[in-house]
């Protein structure tokens, strides 16, 4: 095989493998839903109170959790996906499931851009080293 | 390349999946770009840098205007000596002795300076540094002679109560100090007011003018007494090392520093600032009003709003919160009445000593020594607002050392007049 189709093959491999993570962030494909994050049991707890919260009606997980935009929403359910079932196979995952620092900005640029209309008195409380929505709305939806 | 390796499946089959990947990925940034609501920042008009009318503001963000209006529903002003009765013996020789009533909150600033007892306008001009949004300007325009005029040459130039300027940069709305006392204050214990973050903010925009403070003597510069720290026994320190005294109890003959509404100092180190909040989370909640959430100016206890204030976080629902604060301001008020019925009696017991010939000077000083001490605690805890609740674990303890420095007080008292020299 010359190098030039090693090449291709490799590049194309590449390129399909970019392109199918981008599928995960299709709708239908429902990955997106707590009925696929709720697989794995140690979400239980998240998915029974998001089950019983009003943003059941209008959210799903990864409206939430995931950012809103095609390529670094993608990439970053890929990562997070990934490291989630590493470590629930390898039985590290923690006994008490709490929001990474990253994550806890994904979930504030969520809560704007659903809420915006409401909150454009307000603006973004998380500026300047200021509070996140959910450090008061503690409850919402998961019930802390 | 070699084009014989391809065979017209092959195109077909590249031309497909090109087409397919193209199709998803269409839809699916339409998808995303479709669902994408940025969050709204609407331009309004520019407001001069200057404006200290709220009303002209009001025209620009009329909702905010419109719960500011709110204030103005607190008409009363009960008397402290209905719930204080101790006051009077405590203050005698102040004004505070001879009307003390609780103020109706921003918007009446300069409605209840005007109508106060005369005998509390000695100090001049100093007195309206916390009255009204012009305050910053003029001081700005006198510099340090401001604060050594009289009284009325400074009233008598006041149009606007505490307003938005006080607290608000007209161009951008960012929150921002006025007051010269806050800035020097940080700026003695080496701290930039600049680099304070929006959370800090907003509580430093309070700290302006609910903090405990003291008129310089000579210059009458309004000072904040925090070189050694903002707690009761650092600011005591502060005062001791400056042998500053602010007046002199009549009766016991102590030497005595008054304390102001520290809320700002005693709710730092609270349980819930620790948490990370700031006292405008819980006395200007976000309020909504139509489709649109904003921060509420109407500035007064919690428990009114107890809904926006508190049930945020704490789901447990207003009867039970409302149980859980009164619980901790009933028993601070327990143990602050406790604490003013020893103090007054080590008065007492000062003035009987004081009135005895040949008495023990050397331990008569050392009893008021004690009742300074004893009487700065119980009246850092007694003039701050919320019963404690700011922070009860530390106005329980500065009740705590108040009732043991008031026993001191009275038993040293009484030890000077066993000892008098018949």
């Amino acid at each position: 095989m010359s190098r030039k189709k090693k090449l291709l093959i490799i590049s194309g491999a590449l390129s399909l493998c970019f392109c199918l993570i981008l599928l995960t962030k299709l709708p239908a494909l429902g990955l997106d839903r707590s009925e696929f994050c709720g697989q794995c049991h140690v979400m239980d707890e998240q998915v029974d109170t998001f089950l019983h919260s009003a943003h059941r009606l209008g959210a799903n997980c990864g409206d939430c959790h995931i950012p809103h935009s095609l390529v670094p929403g993608a990439m970053y359910k890929a990562y997070t996906g990934t490291k989630d079932i590493i470590s629930v196979l390898a039985n590290k995952d923690p006994y008490e499931i709490r929001i990474s620092p990253i994550g806890r900005n994904i979930v504030q640029a969520n809560c704007l851009r659903c809420h915006s209309e409401l909150l454009q008195a307000v603006g973004d409380t998380s500026e300047n080293g200021g509070k996140y929505c959910f450090d008061c709305h503690r409850s919402t939806p998961h019930q802390k | 390349m070699e084009n014989k390796a391809y065979s017209r499946n092959h195109i077909g089959i590249a031309v497909l999946t090109t087409i397919i990947i193209g199709t998803v990925m269409f839809a699916g940034t339409f998808f995303f770009v479709s669902h994408n609501q940025d969050l709204k920042k609407e331009q309004l008009g520019e407001i001069a840098a200057n404006e200290t009318d709220p009303a002209v503001w009001g025209k620009f963000y009329p909702l905010h205007y419109q719960t500011y209006q709110e204030n103005l529903n607190n008409t009363e002003k009960p008397s402290h000596f209905d719930t204080k009765p101790y006051m009077e013996s405590l203050y005698a020789g102040l004004g505070y002795a001879n009307e003390f009533n609780e103020p109706r909150g921003h918007v009446y600033t300069l409605d209840d300076i005007r109508e106060v007892d005369p005998s509390r306008y000695k100090t001049g001009a100093a007195c309206n540094t916390c009255k009204s949004s012009q305050i910053p300007g003029l001081i700005e325009k006198y510099g340090d002679q401001y604060y050594t005029m009289s009284f009325d040459e400074i009233n008598s130039q006041l149009e606007d109560p505490i307003a938005c300027l006080n607290c608000h940069d007209p161009k951008t709305m960012e929150l921002k100090i006025t007051q010269p006392a806050l800035i020097q204050a940080f700026e003695r214990q080496g701290k930039d007011i600049t680099k304070a973050t929006r959370q800090e903010m907003r509580s430093l925009v309070c700290a302006q003018c609910h903090v405990t403070y003291y008129f310089k003597p000579q210059s009458k510069i309004v000072t904040f007494p925090w070189d050694n720290g903002i707690k009761a026994d650092q600011i005591l320190s502060y005062f001791d090392d400056d042998k500053f005294s602010e007046w002199k109890h009549p009766d016991a003959g102590t030497g005595l520093v008054k304390a102001r509404h520290a809320e700002y100092e005693i709710f730092m180190g609270s349980t819930h600032q620790t948490a990370g909040l700031a006292c405008a989370d819980c006395h200007m909640p976000y309020v909504k009003i139509g489709n649109t959430k904003v921060s509420s100016h109407n500035w007064t206890s919690p428990l009114k709003t107890i809904d926006e204030s508190c049930a945020v976080c704490h789901r447990e629902g207003s009867e039970w919160l409302t149980a859980r604060v009164k619980d901790t301001q009933e028993k601070t008020k327990e143990v602050q009445d406790l604490a003013r019925k020893a103090m007054v009696e080590a008065i007492n017991s000062l003035k009987l000593a004081r009135e005895t010939k040949g008495v023990n000077t050397e331990i008569l000083a050392q009893a008021q020594e004690m009742h300074r001490k004893g009487q700065w605690y119980l009246d850092y805890v007694m003039v701050t607002n919320g019963y404690g609740f700011h922070n009860p674990t530390e106005s329980l303890n500065n009740l705590g050392k108040a009732i043991d420095y008031a026993h001191q007080a009275k038993q040293l008292a009484q030890d000077a007049v066993v000892k008098s020299i018949e």
